[in-house]
């Protein structure tokens, strides 16, 4: 825990939205475990990847 | 292999600067095209490619985070933290991913709990990356890469300090101020910083000899090329005002790619503390728009080869560029996670319109660690 120049805990704005940030739903964790899912989108991700190295420049 | 007459010299780097020690390109003499020649062939040991790091040195040692993992399992708790050491840093992707890592080994090895991990960065709030942050369409609705990072940090339980610029470091304790005006303290038993990136000093000269080094390299020792310097207020700025051939300001036949060429100005919004002190990230230019650059640049060489000096040059500017990232922690397909992301364009139209301006998708895939 991080401490203020009097030693003092230091709870700010970004630790309280942390903790009140969205977690993801049983659904997206079933789906990220996914493997054919996500060899579909690692293709997708690379040809996107391929797609902008190709118009990135003139 | 014939030397052209106008020597054509690409000065790229990633995170380092390969040049010629005190010399400038522009001579282009019979003799000083020899001189260069003979230069790249057996370059002095400081001008070779290099890479600046400051570690705390064995701090970050693969032995000492396996000892650190030991004692764990013994049953000592420990404090990790991994961010930027500087308030002018940048590459905090890869602050970030290494903050990953570092949870994934923990909890292969059993110890998460034994473990409080807290990433330390001078982005002004989580998801900036050295970029403003990214705008995205999620679902119908337009999301941002700050609630995608605090939610990845919740998930994980990763603690952040962020708008921080560390002051100095002890031994076990980092002395840090924030964008507020306040300081801290942050004690630790493993740590990792990135360190802030400068060019190598390096001098240039005219072919009478007098010392252009100014003319050729901005303060940071980073090397101006066609991008606009001229200094002006963040509602000013311009995506034109970035670079697009990348050639030197000054001569021709050098050009300065990546981490190599002075950026006009940073993409985030600059932010000082009420002392003065400027925290706020650098801007990335590392990975893969390197490489694009690389590519450009190395284009242009050849057309000037086979066309002569007056060949049009390639362009390729962070304003017209997009860029994938890929954070990764972990190895194969069930052990492994990893978080990938494609933005376009990098450096985006200023102010940061908070809208949907670049088009990026952020995609995190972790197959078998996911945690509900």
């Amino acid at each position: 825990m991080p401490t203020d120049a009097n030693g003092s805990a230091r709870i700010d704005s970004t630790t309280e939205a942390i903790a009140n940030a969205p977690l993801p739903t049983p659904r997206t964790l079933r789906s990220r475990k996914s493997i054919p899912r996500q060899i579909v989108r690692f293709c997708s991700f690379n040809a996107r990847m391929l797609r902008m190295v190709a118009k990135g420049h003139h | 292999m014939r030397i052209p007459q106008c020597l054509t010299i690409a000065a790229l780097l990633c995170g380092c600067i390969a040049n010629l020690p005190g010399s400038c390109a522009c001579a282009q003499t019979e003799s000083g095209v020899t001189q260069i020649e003979k230069a790249f062939q057996s370059p002095p040991d400081d001008a070779r490619v290099m890479i600046r790091w400051w570690w705390f040195g064995s701090a970050v040692t693969k032995p000492e985070l396996l000892r650190e993992l030991k004692e764990m399992k013994a049953g000592a708790h420990k404090r990790l933290v991994i961010g930027v050491g500087h308030g002018g840093c940048t590459c905090e992707g890869a602050a970030f991913e290494y903050t990953f890592n570092v949870e994934h080994e923990l909890r292969q090895a059993g110890v998460r709990d034994m473990a409080e991990l807290t990433y330390l960065s001078n982005e002004y709030e989580l998801g900036d990356f050295g970029v403003g942050g990214l705008a995205f369409d999620q679902q119908g609705f337009v999301s941002n890469s700050k609630l995608w990072t605090e939610s990845l940090f919740r998930e994980r339980g990763v603690a952040a300090i962020v708008g921080a610029h560390v002051k100095a470091v002890d031994p076990g304790i980092i002395h840090y101020e924030l964008l507020d005006g306040t300081t801290g303290e942050l004690p630790f038993d493993f740590a990792m910083l990135l360190p802030p990136f400068r060019g190598v000093d390096i001098k240039a000269y005219d072919a009478e000899g007098n010392d252009i080094s100014e003319q050729v390299f901005a303060p940071s020792g980073f090397m101006r090329v066609d991008a606009d310097y001229a200094p002006k207020p963040y509602e000013e700025w311009s995506p034109g005002d970035w670079p697009k051939t990348y050639q030197s300001a000054i001569a021709q036949n050098i050009f300065g790619i990546g981490i190599a060429f002075a950026p006009p100005h940073p993409i985030s919004r600059p932010r000082t503390s009420p002392s003065g002190t400027m925290i706020s990230p650098a801007p990335p230019r590392t990975g893969m728009p390197s490489g694009v650059m690389g590519r450009t640049v190395a284009e242009s060489i050849a057309r000037r080869i086979k066309k002569g000096a007056t060949a049009e040059l390639c362009t390729a500017s962070m304003a017209s560029m997009g860029a994938a990232c890929i954070a990764s922690a972990g190895v194969g397909m069930r052990h492994g996670s990893a978080a990938s992301m494609t933005m376009f364009p990098i450096v985006h139209a200023f102010p940061n319109p908070g809208e949907i301006s670049r088009q990026p998708r952020v995609r995190l895939a972790s197959p078998a660690t996911g945690r509900s």
